[in-house]
């Protein structure tokens, strides 16, 4: 299965890049919430507003916003497509397949990323390297954050945008469902800044739930504000929300399967 | 002989949501939703041969593709029982579809943006097919539809009766024993189904693959199935050869013909006229009331005739009389 579902990746990506200036227009996008972000820390910086914000200085967010954009970009209008398949009779033509229809999703999504990647890198990483800077980097967080925590939380928050296009066996548009996670994707998952900058209610609220597995966790350590005894519970919370939104999307597969129709959906 | 399909008492019905026409009637149907069921297919049961090639027809909403998709486990039956190559289909859905070809006409299974071989390369992956074997079984394949020369070109560059082709290749890469294809020429031009249809009536003779195929266009039937199996609202109403469905009708002819006269009308028992434009007759003839040369014989008589047609009845009439038979029994 391994196999086939890396074959299917192959092929997705290989279909995002035979469009490689979509896929620079959206490293360009990134390039440009870069720079501004920029600009408004460095205000802030020059006004004596970066004194409490520990080991974090303006190349740090600056990174760290980096990271978590590529979360957010990576996985494209996933939740769309997989909406559009479900009603137009495609997702259930897919059952042919002797491949679990989620495995192959989770392989179009990891071609996409791949691919996706690629263009936002492209563009981003050079921005940040020559404009801004490279922070101060602990090399072992950061690798282990760039090579593992990263992409995990990517394929994570493909998992979220196949199971909202799932969701489309039972509601007309999955837009409005989508638009809702992502507002509190970016508040409670910190796209912005580490939620340790919240008041400590929000704060305390934001760590019991999954969004700060997908943004907060892998760009806190890639810019290596973890802090010595963080690494086991931070791939604990990993491990634990993998699990339950993996386990949301097989089970939102199941009961929608029930409701595949004879032309459509 | 070996029996790929066996259907017996097989049903599906429908929950459908319904909604009276009014903004009051909608808001009252977000309190108190109310549905209908929907009888899709009722007691389906027949039985299909290896080797054996099944036109499965009927018109829009006949239940064509519901019963199709409950044969390959998309879809759970209400009720009734089948057993596709020795399998359950909704309950051994992926041991199945290793062993099952399937195109429907309408949903592409190729990658639109990439070249056609990666999507056989894909396909021999996802079945699990060694690379050497999927690599020849396409060349083979690219030979008997004649696409080798396109398989380096992107699907979307493709026109649709190319499309087709490369689409009945994937779906039988994994070598199937049986292909159920839903309307596998629809939308193509005379000469792609003149093609598509010589080359499935091959298939079957070559590979001894079992076909079933829906489709709307009489010209399929003909080409290349040897039985036609007739639904109408779910409800089996024909299954026998293709012979037999026309024999109930081969006493009748239609005669046309090009006169001079403007209203000609040749007044005999048996004798229909259908709707001509002027100048023009057209008669439904039951040789069994009335014979042909007498009709004619009135016709050459009664008229200045410039032109004269007889031909047997049509595959389309026999279907389309078939219908209307059902549906005045029914109501």
């Amino acid at each position: 299965m391994i196999s086939a579902v890396l074959a299917v990746a192959r092929g997705a990506a290989r279909e995002q890049l035979r469009y490689p200036i979509d896929l620079l227009a959206s490293g360009g996008f990134l390039a440009v919430v870069l720079f501004l972000y920029w600009r408004l820390w460095t205000v802030v910086e020059s006004q004596g507003g970066l004194t409490d914000l520990g080991r974090f200085d303006v190349t740090a967010l600056v990174t760290y916003l980096l990271v978590t954009e590529l979360v957010v970009l990576a996985p494209g209008a996933l939740h769309l497509q997989v909406a559009e398949d479900v009603r137009s009779g495609v997702y259930s033509v897919s059952l042919l397949r002797p491949l679990p229809h989620a495995a192959w999703e989770m392989g179009r999504a990891l071609g996409t990323m791949s691919a996706r990647l690629l263009g936002l890198l492209a563009l981003g990483l050079p921005f940040l390297v020559f404009v801004v800077g490279l922070p101060e980097l602990r090399w072992r967080d950061a690798l282990l954050a760039l090579g593992f925590v990263l992409p995990v939380a990517i394929l994570l928050e493909c998992a979220v945008r196949v199971s909202i296009g799932l969701l489309a066996f039972w509601v007309e548009d999955v837009a409005p469902v989508y638009w809702i996670w992502q507002k509190f994707l970016f508040v409670l998952g910190g796209l912005f800044m580490p939620i340790e900058f919240y008041p400590d209610w929000l704060y305390s609220l934001a760590s019991w739930l999954p969004f700060r597995v997908l943004l907060h966790d892998p760009a806190r350590m890639a810019v290596g504000g973890l802090a010595e005894g963080e690494l086991v519970p931070l791939l604990l919370r990993l491990l634990f929300w993998s699990a339950v939104l993996f386990g949301g999307l097989l089970l939102l597969e199941r009961l929608g399967r029930r409701h595949v129709q004879a032309q459509g959906g | 002989m070996t029996v790929s399909l066996r259907v017996e008492g097989l049903s599906k019905t429908f929950r459908r949501r319904t909604r009276a026409p009014g903004l009051l009637a909608a808001l009252g149907a977000l309190v108190r939703p109310a549905h209908e069921e929907v009888e899709a297919v009722v007691d389906l049961g027949f039985e299909v041969e290896r080797g054996e090639r099944v036109a499965f027809l009927g018109p829009n909403g006949a239940g064509k593709s519901t019963s199709l998709k409950m044969m390959t486990g998309i879809l759970h039956p209400s009720s009734g029982q089948a057993e596709v190559l020795g399998l359950v289909p909704w309950e051994q859905r992926r041991r199945l579809v290793r062993r099952l070809g399937c195109v429907f006409g309408q949903r592409s299974q190729l990658w639109y943006h990439l070249p056609v071989a990666e999507t056989f390369d894909l396909l021999a992956r996802v079945f699990g097919l060694p690379a050497a074997d999927a690599r020849r079984r396409r060349d083979e394949l690219a030979e008997l539809f004649e696409f080798s020369h396109l398989l380096e070109q992107p699907v979307r560059q493709l026109s649709l009766g190319q499309r087709m082709r490369c689409e009945l290749a994937a779906s039988l890469l994994h070598r199937p024993e049986l292909l159920l294809l839903d309307e596998p020429t629809i939308g193509l031009d005379v000469l792609a189904r003149a093609r598509i249809r010589s080359l499935l009536a091959r298939l079957g003779e070559e590979e001894g693959v079992t076909l079933l195929l829906t489709s709307h266009d009489a010209g399929d039937v003909e080409e290349v199935c040897d039985r036609v199996l007739f639904i109408d609202e779910g409800r089996l109403v024909f299954d026998g050869s293709l012979d037999e469905l026309m024999a109930g009708h081969r006493r009748f002819r239609r005669l046309e013909a090009v006169v001079a006269e403007e209203g000609f009308r040749c007044e005999r028992p048996g004798v229909e006229h259908l709707e001509a434009p002027a100048h023009r007759v057209i008669l439904r003839v039951d040789t069994e009331v009335t014979p042909l040369e007498e009709v004619v014989g009135a016709l050459l008589a009664g008229a200045q005739v410039h032109d004269l047609s007889i031909s047997g009845p049509r595959l389309e009439t026999v279907l389309r009389s078939i219908h209307s038979s059902q549906a005045e029994a029914g109501s």
